[in-house]
């Protein structure tokens, strides 16, 4: 869901004052704003225009495209303004120069010791609010850079997301692929059955081989067929699976590596359930395979591998409460997931798989606190979900898959950020994501998960430049995702999510 | 709720506390620097209009004070003394006519201060002044002594007055252009004053008339950067080893200065006639030992009931006293707590009047936000706030003391001696 913002009670009582400061000001009266949070920037931006917006002059206001010529720029605009002496031409200035970046940040900062250095020539000429929004680094720097408008100030505020507040929930959200898009029958049965761990599993199955080491044979196959979305197929593995498991336990009870095919089997059974969206049937076989573990982890030397065992399921049953929309159980199930994981961790050191798991149940936990709108709690745990993928990169190079994670993390902090109103930082952190998908598809290839992606991330993108007013760019990207929809088009005949992305895009463009 | 008569009454109290200069006569005004009415108080501006009567041909002032201590108000006052006393005089703001940010030298200094003299003049004595121009002497001497080649610089030249104050480049080709001919422009000033005063006195009918030329604004200049070291170094320059230059013949001339140049040049009072360099310090609203100086709160009290004639509508005595304590006795951070507090009560719908403590407390600590302490220049406060002096080990430090004084951090006082505290924002983290 995608959330839309109104004012806080701090940033009413904040707005009022503003507003009675610039009502009332019969001469210069310098007003700092300082924020990196655009949704309120441009909130209280809003409320200033509809209060000039009966005057003969509304809001002198002054918003620059290029960092290069923002001084020049500025200094003209502010000049143009000088000595009028027509009272209803005093409506307020407003410089909006918070824009992000390095490049902006030095200019900014040179612009602001120009206009100190006018401080007194804007005084005499300009007699009327003046206010100036700047980043929110410089509520920490302006008294250095430019101590004489420092000195005269009215009034300065800091602006973050306490002054927002989320209103309702609306449908604005790039809709996810759709969970169950099996593939049709006409054309796929040929090809997972010729799948080398369908052909095995088939040939120990016609041989009715017994053993545990058949038992993961078939979980290779169950999982062969289920990565690719051969779900029936899945499903004729899984319940295969359980048999077996069920048949090596009565020969072998209490023995923990056994008892671990039962579990196996009862977590591929809950995830094809899952995958059909019955979720009542998931909800049991995850609750039956978390019991086993239980039970493993008595018996297990292996204490690692144990409670790892127990964190995948609970954090399977955390994605059925979730799902369900019970997500105060799901976030509880996520947590006691994360400090299993955060043991194995103290029992294992940093390994990969260790490190993986931890961050993704950091981005559970997080999707959960985003989704109950607590997005400082979603903020943490994203940040440090991607902190991690990114350790991960450096212990295991630029693999695909670590380069994917940390995209899918730099889109989930990206998300945050543009909730949070700060769209400077959501653009650069989706901007990652896009320059990371793309060497993704360069060392993949074209595959649809590839392409699902940069179509996403460019969607993405899009939006952010529409909410920033910059509709050329934002055109730009949503004509790209539309053309690799295209080609996804060619590869998923009929897929619903298609629709609904092309969909998604006209709405915005409308 | 508030009553449409009290929501005008706030909005004029909030602008009668605009940050603008009054003059003497202006019902607002408070004579908080006047020592008539008690003798033990320093009052620079007298001191100043007393050296002014008695220097004969030509005297140097140098007035001093933090932002906001009201310099330019008392200058207004200095100015009506010395006008009722048949001076002539000009009071010329030179943030109009210079970089306040760049680097100074005595050539384009006194170029600036010439401009604006010529300006001042022709503004009082319209066409009657009928002298050659000092940007037309500047041009001639140019074209005389320069031999400029150069299209653009030649142009600037023609616009001295915004190139000078706009265009840093063309101030630097400036100084490059005149190293060497600093006696000749010093010449060219001095002579161009000479022949002011001579038509002036002219146009007075009395050849005794004292013209009085308040240089306002240069205490603005100061290094901001990585520029700042040269420009601190420029201004020492200007005060200490240029200072003779700054005398100008048959003219009675005053500069406000930065608070620092003391520590820059501490010669230059003596250089400059020996008049001591008078400082305007804020308000005595605490004695060092930290408590209450009596006077200074009835003081704020007065400046604040001056401005409206009822403050106790909205607040106590008591709140208005704690908010000039904790201005420290800076005019202008009391104003801004008052206004906010005014504007609070107007933004709100649910303030009883007079004000409640719980209002004063989000205001102060509103402005307490604003401030932002690295961990060095907490350590050096500190040893302010313990000491009560600057605690300046260096002259390489100066920028950053400069910036205390400028941003309010420390506050100079005076009660018999000069001496320094923290802003009293600050003061319990200080204290911690």
């Amino acid at each position: 869901m995608q959330t839309k913002h109104e004012l806080s009670v701090e940033g009413e009582t904040l707005w009022r004052e503003l507003k009675i400061y610039l009502e009332w000001s019969e001469s210069f009266e310098l007003i700092f704003l300082f924020t990196d949070n655009t949704i309120v920037s441009q909130l209280i931006q809003k409320q200033v225009k509809a209060l000039y917006v009966d005057n003969d002059v509304p809001v002198h206001y002054f918003e620059p495209t290029e960092s290069q010529s923002l001084i020049v720029d500025c200094l003209s605009f502010i000049q143009a303004l000088s000595d009028t002496s027509d009272t209803n031409q005093r409506s307020p200035i407003w410089l909006e120069i918070n824009q992000y970046g390095e490049q902006w940040a030095a200019e900014q900062t040179n612009l602001i010791q120009r206009i100190n250095e006018r401080r007194d020539g804007l005084r005499t000429r300009n007699p009327q609010p003046f206010v100036v929004v700047l980043p929110a680094a410089f509520s920490q720097m302006v008294y250095k850079l430019a101590p004489d408008l420092w000195s005269v100030r009215t009034f300065s505020q800091t602006l973050d997301q306490t002054f927002l507040v989320s209103v309702e929930q609306v449908s604005g959200e790039i809709p996810l692929p759709d969970r169950v898009e099996d593939k049709p029958d006409n054309d796929k049965t040929e090809d997972i059955r010729l799948h080398p761990a369908m052909v095995e599993w088939q040939r120990l199955v016609d041989k009715s081989a017994e053993g545990i080491d058949v038992f993961y044979a078939g979980y290779n196959a169950f999982d062969a067929a289920f990565d690719t979305g051969y779900y029936s197929e899945a499903q004729q593995v899984s319940e295969q699976l359980l048999v077996k498991a069920n048949e090596l336990n009565r020969t072998s009870a209490d023995n923990p590596q056994t008892l671990r095919t039962l579990y196996v089997a009862f977590h591929c059974k809950g995830q094809i359930n899952e995958a059909y969206g019955r979720l009542s049937e998931a909800e049991n076989a995850y609750t039956e395979s978390l019991k086993i573990t239980q039970q493993i982890q008595h018996l297990s030397a292996d204490k690692a591998e144990a409670l790892r065992d127990i964190s995948v399921s609970l954090e399977k049953l955390g994605n059925i409460k979730t799902q369900s929309g019970n997500l105060t159980e799901a976030l509880s199930l996520f947590s006691e997931s994360l400090v299993l994981r955060r043991q194995c961790q103290q029992l294992l050191g940093d390994q990969p798989d260790v490190l993986r798991d931890i961050s993704v149940s950091l981005n559970k936990l997080g999707n959960i606190y985003q989704q109950q709108g607590d997005l400082t709690q979603a903020l943490g745990l994203f940040s440090e979900s991607l902190a991690l993928r990114r350790q991960l990169q450096q212990l295991l190079g630029e693999q695909p898959e670590v380069l994917r994670d940390i995209s899918i993390a730099l889109n989930k902090l990206g998300d945050i950020h543009r909730e949070l109103g700060n769209l400077n930082q959501a653009l650069a952190l989706f901007s990652e994501s896009l320059t990371l998908f793309r060497q993704l598809q360069q060392l993949s290839g074209s595959q649809p998960k590839v392409l699902q992606d940069l179509c996403l991330s460019q969607m993405k993108l899009g939006e952010i430049y529409q909410l920033q007013n910059n509709k050329d760019k934002a055109i730009d990207y949503y004509n790209s995702s539309l053309a690799i929809l295209e080609k996804l088009k060619n590869i998923h005949p009929g897929a619903a999510y298609i629709e609904k992305w092309v969909g998604w895009i006209e709405g915005k463009v409308q | 709720m508030l009553t449409a008569e009290q929501n005008k009454q706030l909005k004029t109290f909030h602008n009668n506390l605009s940050d603008v200069a009054l003059a003497p006569d202006d019902p607002r005004y408070v004579a908080v620097f006047d020592d008539s009415n008690d003798p033990d108080k320093d009052d620079p501006i007298s001191e100043i209009a007393t050296n002014i009567s008695f220097a004969e041909s030509a005297s140097v002032n140098l007035l001093t004070g933090p932002r906001g201590s009201g310099k330019t108000t008392e200058l207004k006052r200095l100015s009506h003394t010395l006008s009722a006393n048949d001076c002539i005089v000009f009071h010329c703001d030179m943030s109009r006519y210079m970089n306040m940010t760049t680097a100074v030298d005595v050539t384009d200094f006194l170029i600036c201060v010439m401009a604006a003299f010529n300006d001042a003049v022709v503004e009082k004595y319209q066409k009657d002044f009928s002298q050659r121009s000092f940007t037309t002497r500047l041009s001639d001497f140019f074209n005389r002594e320069v031999k400029i080649e150069d299209a653009a610089f030649k142009s600037n030249i023609a616009n001295i007055k915004a190139s000078l104050k706009d265009d840093p480049g063309f101030k630097v080709q400036l100084q490059q252009s005149l190293k060497g001919r600093v006696s000749q422009i010093v010449g060219e000033a001095h002579q161009f004053a000479q022949e002011v005063v001579t038509f002036i006195r002219k146009q007075n009918k009395n050849p005794d008339t004292k013209v009085v030329l308040l240089v306002d604004s240069v205490e603005q200049i100061r290094g901001v950067g990585a520029d700042a070291p040269i420009v601190y170094q420029s201004v020492e320059n200007l005060f200490e080893a240029q200072a003779v230059h700054l005398k100008f013949p048959m003219m009675h001339i005053l500069y406000t200065i930065p608070p620092y140049v003391s520590a820059l040049a501490p010669g230059v009072a003596r250089v400059l006639g020996g008049n001591p360099v008078q400082t305007l310090p804020s308000i005595h609203v605490r004695t060092r030992q930290g408590d209450d100086d009596a006077n200074g709160l009835k003081l704020m009290f007065d400046i604040v009931n001056k401005r409206h004639d009822a403050v106790d509508t909205f607040f106590t005595v008591e709140q208005i006293h704690e908010l000039a304590r904790l201005s420290g006795g800076d005019l202008r951070n009391f104003f801004r707590f008052v206004r906010q507090c005014l504007i609070k009560v107007a933004a709100s719908t649910g303030y009883p009047l007079p004000l409640n403590e719980q209002l004063l407390i989000r205001v102060v600590n509103q402005f307490r936000r604003e401030i932002f302490l690295a961990q060095d220049d907490m350590e050096w406060l500190r040893k302010i706030n313990d000491s009560n002096n600057h605690q300046l080990i260096s002259q390489e430090a100066l920028p950053k003391f400069a910036r205390f004084l400028d941003t309010g951090l420390v506050l100079n006082y005076r009660n018999g001696e000069d001496w320094y505290g923290v802003n009293p924002l600050i003061k319990a983290q200080m204290e911690a």
